[in-house]
């Protein structure tokens, strides 16, 4: 039977060193461009005509459009819409690339930890400075709510500082745990299918379930992703 | 409109209640209508609602462990920083703790939040809605 956990090797494709760097252009690399370069393609063709009345692929760019903006106008309020076009860029990117990842010999980047937990540290980074920034050391509030008695902040601030600091692992170790624990799946069924000849029947009924499933989770995972950057976005602008 | 949810319903592999069956010669009533309508709209909620479910038991699970993990990480590297092992391990596992509850909690608030504004726009949707078939039918 096939190593399910052979899809998740990274294999350098253009092998590029400098210094004591690897730098090598992997597959990884290449299906991140990959990923790019369709959602670039997708919405560049789909608002090319932008009529009033939209066509099939203008409305597609809309739905991503407006379920972002609704995102952003419920879970920010009107002044996180600066912050559209990176949320949305992140969603497309994330959203693609587990999408594209569910096309049988194709490569998930979001299986990668480092690769989630990268974009995560990115929000988590960016959201800490938009704090800083629009609150100055006031921000520190964060780690000590406001009327509680300040013996309790011996205990309090450390715990606030630690959930804090758990947001960049909770977001990066939700989206690669999904991915991974699907694509294992996918691939163990899938090895039953050869495994139990005629039977086989069986388990490439289940197959078909679990690739919907899959599809599902890999758009919700996406959602979720957006949406808990908007949660954080939020605690940045108006604390809570 | 209607159109539009059937198939995004039959889509879903919901039953949608066919216009077929019924009497064509008979004028229909938009009460019927708004059965099917309901209908319709009850095979387009449930998938959607089952996979929130999966999400929120998936997040809060995520949110215990992760925190958790990050109190740990915080010990060992203390411990080792400062050659206090094991005590600020045992120290910030228990904080990592409080830490993932705490964010059980708050991710809880969060999801019934949601869950509170999901009806209420349901409950503003349905009302509307019934408005409109009103005024056309």
């Amino acid at each position: 039977m096939a190593n399910p956990l052979e899809q998740f090797e990274i294999t350098p494709l253009v092998p590029i060193r400098i210094g004591d760097l690897d730098l090598s252009f992997t597959n990884s690399a290449l299906f991140m461009v990959i990923v790019v370069a369709v959602v670039t393609g997708l919405l560049t063709y789909s608002t090319q005509g932008r009529a009033l009345v939209p066509t099939r692929w203008q409305s597609l760019a809309e739905v991503f459009y407006e379920l972002i903006a609704n995102m952003i106008r419920e879970n920010v309020g009107s002044d996180g819409r600066r912050y559209f076009p990176f949320i949305f860029t992140l969603f497309m990117f994330v959203l693609f690339g587990n999408a594209i990842g569910l096309i049988p010999g194709s490569f998930t980047i979001t299986s990668h930890i480092i690769v989630t937990f990268a974009l995560a540290l990115f929000i988590f980074i960016a959201t800490t400075v938009i704090g800083f920034a629009r609150h100055g050391t006031h921000y520190l509030r964060m780690f000590f709510p406001h009327g509680a008695p300040l013996w309790t902040s011996v205990i309090l601030i450390p715990v606030e500082l630690v959930s804090y600091l758990s947001r960049p692992v909770s977001l990066s170790v939700r989206l690669f745990a999904n991915m991974t624990v699907g694509h294992v799946l996918l691939k163990v069924i899938a090895g039953f299918v050869t495994a139990l000849g005629v039977f086989g029947v069986v388990p490439l009924a289940g197959l078909v379930v679990v690739t919907a499933l899959e599809l599902m989770i890999a758009v919700i995972q996406a959602y979720v992703f957006a949406i808990l950057s908007c949660v954080y976005l939020n605690d940045a602008l108006h604390m809570h | 409109m209607l159109r539009s949810i059937r198939s995004a319903a039959s889509a879903a592999g919901q039953d949608v209640p066919a216009a077929v069956t019924h009497d064509d010669r008979e004028p229909r009533l938009s009460q019927d209508f708004e059965e099917r309508l309901k209908a319709a709209r009850r095979g387009l909620e449930k998938p959607e609602r089952r996979a929130d479910g999966m999400g929120a038991g998936m997040r809060i699970a995520v949110e215990l462990a992760a925190a958790v993990l990050v109190g740990a990480g915080i010990g060992i590297v203390l411990d080792r920083w400062l050659g206090t092992s094991p005590w600020l391990l045992i120290v910030f596992f228990i904080i990592g703790t409080a830490a993932g509850f705490l964010n059980v909690y708050r991710t809880g608030l969060e999801l019934e939040r949601r869950a509170k504004a999901a009806r209420a726009e349901a409950e503003r949707e349905r009302g509307a809605g019934s408005n409109r078939t009103g005024r056309n039918g």
